[in-house]
């Protein structure tokens, strides 16, 4: 059997306490998301598991919700996912090769160009969000997924982490990958993109999550419910639930947040193994 | 001539040139040993040769064919570099097939080469292994595997063993020559390490500054150094080099007067460390020891003699502040202008 060391008890109660301090709203979530919205009404938010679990996943995920009862949150969940996705990949593909041209091909003004990029790291997404919402209107994408994607995958901090990362790639793995004779494509593809895979993970799972918590963007860039993420729904069922005449469903409200928070944790989880392998994995 | 570099200049910034006017020859089946002092250029040579660096005038030729303006993969050369530049992330195989895998070689012979070259430098066991579980004599092996799996006509060394310890280079620096003579490729080595130019040289170019200060046999470059330059960079420790004045076409060196056809006002005389001796001999000199180096088989002595500094090289063991005679044959003495 295990000694139990004692010196380490007051540490370990602590961290504890501390993980149960956080884990206990998510669990009061999952907890109340169990229940019927009559119990919730009488007695508040719930700490025991209740009676009505499947049903209320069910009727979320395939009974069409809402504001205007058009969109059921399994179909949120799959937009949430492909604005998710999009965002990460094309963020994690743009700012390599951005990267790329900025560090390998020394044409003028490249430094200039770097620095301009960087520039726009001061701007967050809200002040420019009304010239995009212009250009976008004008081009014809809102309600469209590349609408919702495109114009966020620029991406300032991703191209400069990947510049960082192949400044310190040594020059003589490219003068060696040129003698074997690789192409500027190829030394891309088989050396750069293999050694910058640490790189990628951690920006995509940075960026997955920055993406699918998007919200002002989506409110703007969508007015469609078939359009709508998880996160404009859950807004809505509490807007519903305030404004409209029906008995508020927090059960619900309560199942999309759980649904909400699954994916990015399961991207953290699934990913941070890859993330520390390749950690392990990666020496220049 | 098989590698031929006609009057090459190459320069990064307007003011400073860094090669200038340089001419060199190599014969199929040569071992070249470019040597100088870091920032000589010498590196600088190495890189144009590969088509690493454009030059800004001159020719180079590679098997009777003009390079210039040819990619490296082009020129058909191999190149190891001082820190391996193995691909990371790719095993030992990977590494060595990449280069004929772009050349779009088959599959069958890719192996069959692999697995030759691997036999001949014993690194078959490493075949599956990531660069990174290697020791650096496994990945200098490496190295030089990707290099001779191409079969180039020319090998360009780059500092390969300055990463290595002592015992290693020494070893890997026999074994490359051995390789040399087996494979008989034309090869241009660059270091700043004189032992490894004397060892592994067919003929050594010493480099200063830019400009050949001198191309020939390891034993030409030892006993008819060209310059006083290259008679202080070649040898360990290095020559000691006296200033002498002249007066009516002869100079008074200690204490003997040597006949010199020359006018100049001053003259260097240099005197291998290891010309100066315990047995009788022309000159006789008195020096005072102020340290001693113990390298075993013999001691490396400095001292001081008529106000000047001196190396001597003896299996005399003196201590400090001890005065001692030595000799010096007038044979071994080095006039330079």
């Amino acid at each position: 059997m295990k000694k139990i060391r004692y010196d380490k008890l007051p540490v370990h109660i602590f961290l504890i306490v501390s993980a149960l301090v956080f884990l206990l709203p998510v669990w009061m979530l999952i907890a109340t998301s169990t229940h019927s919205p009559e119990e919730i009404i009488q007695h508040g938010f719930q700490l025991g598991i209740g009676e009505h679990f499947l049903s209320t996943y069910k009727s979320i995920l395939f009974e069409k919700e809402g504001y205007t009862k058009s969109v059921t949150a399994g179909r949120m969940l799959i937009n949430s996912l492909i604005l998710g996705f999009g965002f990460a990949i094309g963020k994690v593909i743009i700012s390599s090769l951005a990267a790329y041209a900025i560090v390998y091909f020394r044409f003028r003004l490249a430094n200039f160009l770097f620095w301009i990029i960087f520039l726009t790291l001061l701007l967050p997404v809200e002040v420019r969000i009304v010239p995009s919402f212009e250009v976008l209107s004008t081009l014809g994408l809102l309600n469209s997924y590349t609408g919702l994607i495109v114009p966020l995958i620029a991406s300032a901090t991703g191209t400069f982490f990947f510049r960082q990362f192949y400044k310190s790639v040594p020059d003589e793995l490219l003068e060696a990958a040129k003698i074997d004779g690789a192409g500027s494509w190829q030394f891309f593809i088989d050396i750069l993109l293999p050694l910058s895979k640490t790189m990628m993970v951690a920006l995509f799972i940075v960026m997955f999550i920055v993406g699918w918590n998007q919200y002002l963007w989506p409110v703007m860039m969508t007015t469609k419910p078939e359009y709508s993420t998880l996160l404009l729904g859950i807004k809505e069922i509490y807007q519903s639930n305030f404004e409209g005449s029906y008995l508020p469903e927090y059960n619900k409200a309560a199942a999309m947040t759980i649904l909400a928070l699954i994916v990015p944790v399961g991207i953290v989880v699934i990913f941070q193994k890859w993330f520390v392998k390749g950690l392990v994995d990666t020496e220049k | 001539m098989y590698l031929n570099i006609k009057d090459v200049d190459k320069s990064y910034s307007k003011e400073k040139k860094i090669i200038h006017g340089l001419s060199l020859e190599a014969e199929k089946g040569e071992f070249l040993v470019i040597v100088g002092p870091s920032g000589c250029g010498k590196s600088t040579l190495l890189r144009m040769i590969a088509g690493l660096e454009e030059i800004d005038r001159g020719i180079i030729e590679i098997d009777g064919q003009v390079v210039n303006s040819l990619s490296p993969a082009q020129r058909d050369i191999a190149m190891v570099f001082q820190n391996y530049a193995l691909y990371p992330h790719m095993s030992v195989y990977k590494n060595l097939s990449y280069g004929l895998k772009n050349r779009g070689f088959d599959k069958g012979l890719i192996e069959q080469r692999v697995h030759e070259v691997a036999k001949l430098l014993q690194i078959e066991e490493f075949l599956f292994r990531k660069p990174s579980a290697l020791s650096g004599g496994q990945r200098q092996r490496v190295a030089m595997g990707r290099a001779i799996v191409r079969e180039p006509k020319v090998f360009l060394y780059d500092e390969p063993l300055s990463n290595l310890d002592a015992k290693l280079r020494h070893q890997m620096r026999i074994e490359i020559r051995k390789l040399h003579e087996r494979l008989g490729i034309t090869s241009v080595y660059v270091t700043h390490d004189q032992v490894e130019a004397m060892t592994l040289a067919d003929r050594i170019v010493v480099m200063n500054e830019g400009k050949i200060e001198q191309i020939g046999t390891p034993d030409e470059i030892y006993n008819t150094p060209a310059s006083v330059f290259v008679a202080k960079f070649m040898g360990t420790p290095p020559m000691n080099i006296f200033q002498v004045k002249i007066s009516n076409g002869k100079m008074d060196f200690l204490g003997i007067e040597v006949e010199t056809g020359s006018s100049d006002d001053t003259l260097f005389v240099g005197i291998r460390p290891e010309a100066i001796q315990d047995e009788e001999s022309d000159i006789s000199i008195e020096v005072a020891v102020t340290m001693v180096e113990r390298l075993g088989s013999e001691n490396i002595i400095y001292g001081e003699c008529m106000g000047e500094q001196v190396i001597i090289k003896s299996k005399k063991t003196p201590s400090k502040n001890d005065t001692m005679q030595f000799y010096i044959p007038k044979e071994s003495i080095f006039i330079f202008s």
